[in-house]
């Protein structure tokens, strides 16, 4: 068998030369195309570069423009010359010159000497979704293209639309049926000569010339009427990025390189010193296609292109500010519990919850002035410190950065209560990971117990009811936090229910553990100052139970016994 | 995101011309000791910097970013004693300015280096950092600037965001003594990793970034004044860009917009600052007198009023940018 090689090349040529050097050392033809538009001082340095090096033809050259026809004319030129200079070549290759060679030549050529007679090359139809995502599939066949994307992308783009809106179809001949794949394929030589001597030549290069992207069409096309065993594999492991461009290969990459389970890679930045001395050696031992693990290795690529599309949760950087509109946006990285009312109905309940189930609750740490994250704790994680003026100042980066400094596998929640910083609130209830449980109207409570004169007690009634309502509001409209809420009544009849339910957010195997629940603040006042509310016209949800007992003290000693949560 | 009118895009093109024609004036003040840059060739990376009295930081300066593939350095001395400017005159790759003209009037430098960029640097990759400022950014330790700045090329992106990491020693700061030629960061190896506060500018579209260890330790009662900490050290240049205040933002604005603003990440990195070293002490002590800084000097005033411990059992050693990456500092964005 007898490997031969086209090539396209259009910038960096010295490392092009090298890699035409080692083709040729290896006794593979090579048939060198250079886009017209490249410079003649650097194309004369390659020409001298390459004078004394034989098995090198240099067919026409033609002005490539990106997802032009020109690109698959310069394929055809090289083909034709290479085929004709030599008779004796059995398969072509075709690579660009910022490709490597990640395994020998002889691994290669053995490779195709036990695959006789097939053609690999990608070729799916326009229906196959492995090849097209997003972007124009079908619509490659049947509009006219006729300006450059690259240099007019805005005009390229409304011809698009135009063409839409008058409904355009162009007819594909019937002989020709449409296939895509990547441009980098490997052909037998007579599967590709029928190609090149079609009767039908000059159709299909009319049709094509004005198809979009034809040099990932033409061959993968037509191979469909001229080939007997296609493989729809592509010997050279290429990758696009988000935004469509092939991603680069640097030095770092060179142990991963034989994780592919191709013959070359592209593209080689033309700075990787390591990976062109490594690849070009001339005797490499051969590495088995059998010990790939091309999944590895195709896993830095998603990654990457996972960061710079979705951003990944929970990160919020310099590099990632979201605009409004963007959903799925959180500030945090894991699911977080903002406890609302638990404060005024149990005396300790950050406390117990942090001691008798060993979870991560926190104390309100958006309280007006000065504050600490629990007991004395006044810094965390990254330095950082429980300072009101700095919580204040942004208080979205700060429960962010709070967040951050608190992950571990138990999950974190805030106590937050309607007299806090209520700066934060819209950010919250827009924030897919908070998990809200809120006992309605448990301010009563301290109200009910602060010291003030009625008319205080009056007007910061009127004030903390006002504020619930906003932030109880704000989590129906938004629809992005979950939220369960529980009503004062509910949660002094069945204390036990709402605590689970605040437990199940934060640790949902907690479930049927029995547990003492902590202690109920003072209720005494309560019926009373709801009563004196309800008569200067501050209405609120909790009836003061007329059935109710009086608490007494048994009554309390009552509730501080030891509950069963289920 | 709320649109610009016509008025304020225009207000805003004015704003740039204005700064430009005063660093066109500004350049006036500096004078050249040495022009090198007939050596440049066309894709060479540059490097932009102001200094005073900073001869102890460029040796090791100079190794880092020729390492990085820094090609031309050009330096605006601004009338250092300490034979910093005859070190930086026989360098082989380094052309030199020299200036005794107000640094806080030429808007802390940002003039002589905008003026200089708009001559010389049109078409190229520059940086613009301090030399006590070292530009970590992904796959740093693996691949050359060059390597970068043809990614961000291929990406159609004209300019590179870096938050700046204030790096600080454990103990006393006058303790922490670095040799000439010595890696400063090796002294002062801690930095805070969870302290970063992020707010967007309208006006310049840039991001407003403030933390760290100075706002911990120097800013703690009046956080909103600490130093901004966003940077755009890495520009495409060409003619008619203008710094409007330090690297913090750029004009034209789109040079600014180096986040993401639809979900994803884009790449970015970090610009180490090793200010806090020994030599901080003396230079507190000089700069209260000659009131050049920035927002009146305030950290020297507080450095010189109480000797500080920055470290804390929650601050962070630095190891590399993998480890920055991690911390969600910095991003390697669509860069694979």
């Amino acid at each position: 068998m007898k490997l031969g090689f086209i090539i396209l090349a259009h910038r960096d040529l010295h490392r092009t030369v090298q890699l035409v050097r080692f083709l040729a050392n290896n006794d593979c033809p090579v048939s060198l195309h250079i886009d017209q538009n490249t410079s003649l001082e650097e194309v004369n340095e390659l020409m001298a570069d390459l004078n004394h090096v034989k098995n090198v033809v240099y067919p026409k050259r033609e002005k490539c423009g990106w997802g032009q026809f020109s690109i698959v004319q310069a394929t055809l030129n090289a083909a034709e010359i290479l085929l004709e200079n030599h008779p004796d070549v059995t398969n072509v290759f075709m690579a660009s010159g910022s490709c490597l060679p990640v395994r020998p030549i002889k691994q290669l050529k053995a490779f195709l000497e036990r695959h006789k007679d097939i053609d690999f090359i990608e070729s799916f139809s326009e229906r196959d979704e492995r090849w097209v995502k997003g972007g124009l599939d079908q619509e490659r066949f049947t509009l006219y293209f006729p300006l450059s994307w690259r240099k007019y992308r805005y005009a390229f783009d409304r011809l698009i639309d135009l063409q839409r809106m008058l409904n355009v179809n162009r007819a594909v001949p019937k002989h020709i049926s449409p296939h895509m794949g990547s441009q980098w394929w490997c052909l037998t030589a007579p599967t590709l000569k029928k190609i090149i001597e079609d009767p039908d030549r000059q159709e299909n290069d009319r049709y094509f010339s004005k198809c979009w992207i034809p040099d990932e069409s033409y061959f993968q096309s037509l191979v469909r009427n001229h080939s007997e065993h296609i493989r729809p594999q592509s010997l050279t492991f290429s990758i696009f990025d988000a935004q469509g461009k092939p991603f680069l290969l640097y030095d770092d990459h060179l142990n991963d390189l034989p994780k592919t389970n191709a013959f070359f890679v592209r593209k080689v930045w033309p700075g990787s010193h390591k990976l062109y001395h490594h690849l070009l050696k001339t005797k490499r031992k051969n590495f088995p296609l059998s010990n790939t693990n091309e999944e590895a290795f195709n896993e830095i690529f998603s990654r990457a292109n996972a960061i710079s599309t979705t951003g990944g949760k929970g990160q919020a950087l310099q590099g990632r500010y979201p605009n409004s509109a963007v959903k799925n946006t959180s500030m945090a990285h894991d699911d977080f519990g903002v406890l609302i009312g638990f404060g005024y109905l149990f005396q300790d309940f950050v406390d117990w919850a942090r001691e008798a189930k060993g979870l991560n609750v926190f104390h309100n740490i958006f309280k007006p002035r000065q504050f600490t994250f629990y007991k004395k704790i006044a810094l965390a994680k990254g330095n950082l410190a429980a300072d009101a003026k700095l919580r204040d100042m942004n208080p979205k980066s700060y429960l962010s950065n709070f967040l951050k400094s608190q992950r571990s596998d138990k999950c974190t929640a805030i106590m937050y209560d309607v007299s806090d910083n209520q700066k934060i609130i819209p950010d919250i209830t827009r924030d897919e990971c908070a998990h809200f449980v809120v006992v309605q109207e448990a301010w009563l409570l301290s109200v009910a117990n602060n010291e003030m004169k009625l008319k205080g007690k009056i007007m910061q009634a009127k004030i903390l009811q006002a504020r619930e309502r906003k932030i109880l509001q704000a989590l129906k409209e938004d629809k992005h936090a979950s939220c369960t809420i529980f009503s004062l009544e509910e949660a002094l009849n069945t204390p036990g229910l709402v605590l689970q339910a605040a437990l199940q957010i934060l640790d949902p195997e907690t479930r049927a553990q029995p547990t003492a629940i902590p202690q109920l603040v003072d209720t005494l006042k309560l019926d009373r100052l709801v009563r004196k509310l309800s008569k200067s016209g501050v209405s609120v949800n909790f009836k003061p139970g007329k059935k109710r007992k009086k608490p007494q003290k048994s009554a309390k000693k009552e509730i501080i016994k030891p509950y069963v949560v289920k | 995101m709320r649109q610009m009118g016509i008025w304020s895009k225009y207000r805003l093109r004015l704003e740039r011309k204005r700064r430009r024609i005063r660093s066109l004036r500004k350049r006036r003040d500096i004078e050249c000791v040495i022009d090198r840059s007939s050596q440049t060739k066309p894709n060479d990376i540059f490097l932009f910097a102001t200094l005073r009295n900073e001869k102890h930081r460029l040796e090791f300066f100079l190794k880092y970013y020729r390492r990085l593939g820094v090609n031309h350095f050009f330096f605006v001395d601004n009338n250092s004693d300490d034979g910093g400017r005859e070190l930086l005159k026989n360098e082989s790759d380094v052309s030199l300015w020299t200036t005794t003209a107000s640094y806080k009037r030429a808007n802390f430098g940002v003039d002589w280096l905008n003026g200089l960029q708009s001559k010389y640097a049109n078409g190229h990759w520059c940086l613009a950092v301090d030399v006590d400022e070292f530009f970590v950014y992904p796959h740093c330790d693996t691949r050359p600037l060059q390597a970068l700045t043809d990614w961000l090329d291929s990406s159609s992106a004209k300019s590179f965001g870096a938050l700046m990491i204030d790096m600080y020693p454990r103990g006393n700061i006058s303790e922490a003594f670095c040799d000439e030629g010595k890696n400063p960061m090796n002294v002062s190896p801690f930095f805070d990793s969870g302290n970063y506060f992020v707010e967007r500018n309208e006006k310049y579209r840039n991001l407003w970034i403030q933390g760290g260890v100075r706002q911990r330790v120097f800013f703690k009662d009046k956080p909103e004044r600490a130093p901004a900490l966003n940077k755009i050290p890495l520009v495409k240049w060409s003619r008619g860009c203008v710094y409007v205040s330090s690297t913090h933002s750029i004009l034209p604005r789109s040079l600014n917009i180096v986040y993401d603003e639809w979900g994803g990440q884009k790449a970015c990195g970090c610009l180490m600052h090793t200010k806090f070293i020994s030599t901080f002490v003396d230079k507190a002590t000089e700069e209260l007198q000659r009131k050049e800084h920035y927002a009146a000097s305030r950290e020297y005033k507080e450095y010189a009023a109480s000797n500080v411990e920055m470290w804390t059992r929650f601050s962070t050693r630095y190891k590399n940018w993998k480890q920055l990456e991690d911390l969600g500092l910095m991003s390697r964005g669509g860069w694979a």
